[in-house]
This record gives structure tokens, C-alpha cells and sequence, in this order.
């Protein structure tokens, strides 16, 4: 089995910033703020010489919410149906806007469980990489933020699931991969440990989002270079434990 | 590689077990009507007569969502069929859906945006929008703490699941998997496949001249998987490959690219050479796009020489999420009757094709069959299923 280091990463800039670019035409805001994190972590590589052999493994909690309630509002109100919606409705729809983006022809997952969304995109880019599926794995987890769910949500323990939003990418790379592109890993990921909580009781978290374990991940490794762990705790009790040398 | 199946559950829209359905594909019995694939009321009441008979599952009360009842009752099926008495927490558990459980919130979302409906019903329906709530509230009913996954990659999300779990197992990860596909029918889907002109009114005709799109259905299978063969083994996963094609968000890549790769993939982990596989289990959807790029890749890896090849999406339809695992258990049933199934509904050989289609059942020798999938987004898998 192969060792597995995360060569660089990133963060979504603000959405905001770039949605009217024409490139962005057809992109949904989850696909914006995802690409945008990619965007960063692969500031400086030669994409070429990592896209043959990359996979790419993306989590979302809620996937494309706001583009299937624009199709299922379009479809009740006028009774059509609309094709582009529809593509872009689906949870790996964003995983497939950024294959094509990035011309990713390796393994390309989609993975969605609730808080643990984050924490199971790097799992299993972490597995890939592991037992030599590809020598690269992007890895993203986002979750875009739909002003209607909070509105409608307004003073329910749910609406904490949809305040916030954001994006956070890492780059996996095997000791191939890093002679390759000639990079020091930033790290070698040991392992990716997720614990269920006995009770299902949310706590409120505004500005939290489902998949923000990639996010958090990255903040942990800039912040502090001497961290080798770090648990993150959910609104329902449970936890995560990142380990990493 | 290698892991073992030693049990396996499937409700379809051709019954409530897995007896029915290969009876079905055997015999050419559709579960279609109309195009469309629902899962029989007949088939919820068998299998709840038979959850209740498992000690294992005496405790598990059914929800009202249709689901999460389908997914408990077939994985009962599966974990009764392998001998299980109890779930462990070094046990793997993943499941693949595309819509979970749409139909439990998305009228609900839309007639409350449009003020039609009260706030506490919306509040109520909108919890079961996150994906993860069908894998939680699953796990939660049945007791069950260990690793858990849910894939969502679209029609190739339990033949991933399949690949995640073989992976789980061979790295140590878990000492057992089970792994399952559930999918329901929902306006989402219906509406948005037709507004892709990608459906068909009638029963699909894979690789016909004349096919004229898919048809969508309901489904779940469930398999158990285990590190090591015992007595209890059906059949053996050999092999799997992953790939994409990064080329569009529906359509798949004209040669089939993508789809060779991963079957190359597939066959490499399994140590095989084209030569060893007996029959290809494909995607076979009836979609004029999916069908060619398919066979363009078939005819590309096997050098025009490729084994039989045939579809069952005129028996049981297209699952989305839970056709790999669905198809997957036809393919363990074909290896221990040793039939090749012939693609039901195929009247006109679409000659562009270049494909060997099997003129009727087959009783052949079988060691080996490749199981493809194709999905939205340009998700590819492929799987080797192996005889004991």
C-alpha cells in the first residue's frame, strides 16, 4: 500500500468575485466556490503532468439544492421541465463540472454524510491514492449556502444546516506522484477516523457548514505546523480525528 | 484481489427477492409499465412479513418513507442470505443512492416556497433532504456504529460502493461490508430525463436498431462481503476499475474512453486477460449515446473480438444509483446456474455495434463476467464478478 501526502491546498475565494465570469456561465454556485478552492490548491503545478493519472473524489452535503428547487419551482409553476436544471441538479453534477474543468480522467467520486461529508471525500481520496488507483487525488467538499432554506428555516435547530458555505480542496499525491511533479509534501495523512454520536440532537452552529471538515483540515495545517491531529466535533455530538505526520 | 459475496437481497420492480428476479430475467418478464419501473405494493408486504421473522432485525421499526423501508428490507434479505446474527462494530456498511428520499420532501419544499403549504410540514419534510439522513437514519434503526460511506455518483454509485468496499476489505479497514443501492421514483428524475428526451414510453431495447431511450425504475439490492471464502461464498468480486471521462455532464465519451479505461482497469486488478471474460454484463441502457459509446469501447479493448455482451434493463430498468449492485446480483446469479443471459427486448441488432449478442439463454461454461457502468458526469466503473 502507498504512502499518502497532501501536496497543497485551498480555499474558496469569495463566490462573489468571480460568477460573472463568462467561464461561469453555466456553473451553479457550488460549482463556483469548488472550483475556486481547486483553483488555489493548484496554483504553480503543471496540470498536464498531473491529470493523466489523477482522480478526483468530491463531498457535498446538500449538493445542488438551489438549482433542484429552481427546477422543481420551474416544473410546479409552468409545468417544464427544464434540461440544464436538471443536469445541474444532481450531487456529482458538481463532481462532473470539475472533471471536465480540469480534464480529470482518473477514479471521480461523490460522497455525502451529513457532518462527516468533508471527512469521507479525504477518506476515500486518501484510499484511492492508498492502494495505487492514481498517484494524484483532488480532493473538494463544499456546500453552497441557499438563502431560501434559512429563510424558511428561521428558528429551527434545521436552519443550522444551511447558514452557512464554502469550499476547502486538498491535493493527494503517493511518493511517485511527489517525485513527478518534484514537490515536498506538506504531509503525510495517516488516517481519517470518524465517530457517530449516540444521539442525533443538533445543537445550533450558524455559519457552520456540512462538509466543512476539508475546510477545517486546511485551516489546521496553516495555522500550525507542529498539529499532528486534530478532532473536529459536530452539532449532534459526534466527532472526527484527522491524524497526519 | 479477491472478496467474497455471502449474501444478497434485491427488491426491483420484478418482485420482492432475488428468486424473482432471476425468474424475470430468465424468462423475460418485465416489471415495466408505461416506460416507468415501480416497486409493487405486493413486494413492501413480503418483505416485511419477512423482516419481522429476523431476530436480527425484531427490534427495527419501518418508516413511513419509502426509501428507507426499501433499503431495510432488502438489506434484512442480504444479511438473512449470509448467515449474519449480528452486526460488529469492524464491520463496513455503504450505501448508493442518486435521490435518496426525494419523494419524502421535494413537494413539500416546492409547495411551501410557492405558500401553499404550512411551515411546520415543510420543516418536517426539508430533514430528509441531505443525502446522509437515508445512510444515518438506516444504520441508526438497525444499531449499527461502524465505518460507513454514502456514494452519490450518479449511475455508477453502488458499482463504486462495490470497489470501496473491496478496497475497505483488503486494506484491513473492516472485517466484513455490507454494501446496497436504493433508489425511488420522483418528478426530479422522471421530468428531468424527459426533458433530456432520454426516455422511453415503452420497454427499452438495448443495442437495438431501433432503441429509442431508458426507462427509469425503483430498486435496492444489498450484498454481504467478506475478506475470506467459506462455505457460505456465491461468488467472488475479482476485480474492479474506476475512470472518468471529463468530457460532458450527461453525455458519454463518443469512443468510449472512459469506459474502456476502467474495464481495463478492472481486468488488470483482477489479474485477467480479455480472453478470460465470458460475458460482459453491460450498462445497456437503450440510449442511443450510451449504447454506442459503450460498445465503441467494448469493441476497442477487446480488439472486435469481444465476448458475449448483453443487457437486463428490459427486465427490471434503470435504477440509477442502485443498477450496479441490482446487476451486479444477476451476474452472481448467471455464475452459479451458468447461463448467459440474453438482452430481452433486442429484435434488430444495431449493426454499428460490432457486438456478439447471445440469440437466446446461454447454459455455458462461465469463470468470469465484466459488469460496466456509465454514469451522468462521466463517471465510469467496471467490475469482474468470478465463479467459486
Amino acid at each position: 500500500m502507498n504512502s499518502v501526502y497532501v501536496v497543497s491546498t485551498g480555499l474558496a475565494s469569495d463566490p462573489e468575485a468571480v460568477t460573472k465570469e463568462p467561464r461561469y456561465r453555466k456553473a451553479t454556485r457550488g460549482m463556483i466556490l469548488a472550483n475556486s478552492s481547486i483553483e488555489q490548491t493548484m496554483l504553480g503545478f503543471d496540470r498536464e503532468a498531473v491529470r493523466e493519472d489523477c482522480g478526483l473524489v468530491l463531498g457535498s452535503c446538500h449538493g445542488e439544492l438551489e438549482v433542484t428547487i429552481d427546477f422543481l419551482r420551474t416544473l410546479s409553476q409552468t409545468g417544464v421541465a427544464r434540461p440544464i436544471l436538471f443536469q445541474n441538479s444532481l450531487h456529482n453534477s458538481t463532481t462532473g463540472f470539475l472533471a471536465m474543468t480540469w480534464r480529470i480522467t482518473g477514479p471521480l467520486l461523490t460522497v455525502s454524510r451529513l457532518h462527516f461529508t468533508g471527512e469521507d471525500a479525504l477518506a476515500t481520496g486518501h484510499l484511492l491514492v492508498r492502494h495505487g488507483l492514481c498517484n494524484f487525488c483532488l480532493i473538494t467538499a463544499v456546500d453552497a449556502r441557499v438563502a431560501e432554506m434559512v429563510e424558511g428555516l428561521n428558528e429551527t435547530k434545521i436552519r443550522s444546516r444551511y447558514t452557512g458555505e464554502g469550499a476547502g480542496a486538498v491535493l493527494l499525491a503517493s511518493s511517485t506522484g511527489l517525485e513527478r511533479v518534484g514537490r515536498t509534501p506538506r504531509c503525510e495523512l495517516i488516517a481519517v477516523n470518524c465517530v457517530n454520536a449516540p444521539t442525533h440532537a443538533l445543537t445550533d452552529s450558524p455559519g457552520h457548514y456540512e462538509s466543512n471538515g476539508v475546510e477545517l483540515f486546511v485551516r489546521a495545517l496553516a495555522d500550525d505546523e507542529v498539529l499532528n491531529n486534530i478532532s473536529l466535533y459536530k452539532p449532534d455530538g459526534s466527532h472526527s480525528l484527522l491524524t497526519w505526520r | 484481489m479477491a472478496v467474497w459475496v455471502t449474501g444478497q437481497g434485491a427488491i426491483t420492480c420484478s418482485g420482492s427477492s432475488i428468486d424473482a428476479l432471476w425468474q424475470a430475467a430468465r424468462h423475460g418478464t418485465s416489471g415495466l409499465k408505461d416506460g416507468l419501473g415501480y416497486i409493487p405494493d405486493q413486494a413492501f408486504i413480503e418483505g416485511r412479513a419477512q423482516l419481522a421473522d429476523n431476530p436480527l432485525f425484531a427490534k427495527v421499526t419501518l418508516p413511513p418513507n419509502r426509501a428507507k423501508e426499501l433499503a431495510l428490507l432488502t438489506l434484512e434479505q442480504a444479511v438473512r442470505r449470509a448467515g449474519w446474527t449480528e452486526l460488529r462494530p469492524t464491520d463496513g456498511f455503504i450505501l448508493a443512492t442518486t435521490t435518496g428520499q426525494i419523494p419524502q420532501w421535494d413537494k413539500a419544499l416546492t409547495s411551501y416556497l410557492l405558500g401553499t403549504l404550512a411551515k411546520l410540514e415543510f420543516v418536517e419534510a426539508v430533514q430528509h433532504q441531505p443525502l446522509g439522513d437515508l445512510l444515518d437514519s438506516v444504520c441508526s434503526r438497525i444499531g449499527f456504529s461502524g465505518r460507513q460511506l454514502l456514494v452519490t455518483s450518479a449511475c455508477a454509485a453502488s458499482t463504486q460502493a462495490l470497489a470501496i468496499a473491496a478496497m475497505w476489505l483488503e486494506q484491513g479497514l473492516v472485517d466484513r461490508c455490507i454494501v446496497g443501492g436504493a433508489e425511488v421514483l420522483c418528478d426530479l428524475t422522471i421530468q428531468g430525463f424527459s426533458s433530456l428526451q432520454l426516455l422511453s414510453r415503452k420497454a427499452s431495447q438495448p443495442f437495438d436498431l431501433h432503441r429509442s431511450g431508458i426507462n427509469l425504475s425503483e430498486g435496492a439490492g444489498f450484498l454481504c462481503l467478506e475478506s475470506e471464502p467459506s462455505d457460505r461464498s456465491l461468488a467472488c468480486l475479482s476485480g474492479f476499475g474506476l475512470s472518468s471521462d471529463g468530457y460532458h455532464m450527461t453525455a458519454p465519451q463518443p469512443e468510449g474512453h472512459g469506459c474502456r479505461k476502467a474495464m481495463a482497469a478492472a481486468l488488470a486488478s483482477a489479474a485477467l486477460a480479455c480472453a478470460d471474460i465470458d460475458w460482459i454484463h453491460a450498462h445497456g441502457t437503450g440510449s442511443t449515446h450510451n449504447d454506442s459509446a459503450e460498445a465503441a469501447a467494448i469493441r476497442s479493448l477487446f480488439s472486435n473480438d469481444p465476448p458475449w455482451v448483453s443487457s437486463s434493463k428490459w427486465v427490471h430498468g434503470h435504477a440509477l444509483g442502485a443498477s450496479g449492485v441490482i446487476e451486479s446480483i444477476l451476474c452472481i446469479e448467471a455464475l452459479r446456474h451458468q447461463i448467459v443471459l440474453k438482452t430481452h427486448g433486442l429484435e434488430q441488432p444495431d449493426p454499428a455495434l460490432h457486438l456478439r449478442h447471445p440469440p437466446t439463454n446461454v447454459p455455458t461454461k462461465i469463470q468470469h463476467i465484466l459488469k460496466n457502468t456509465l454514469g451522468f458526469g462521466g463517471t465510469n466503473a467496471a467490475l469482474v464478478w468470478s465463479a467459486i
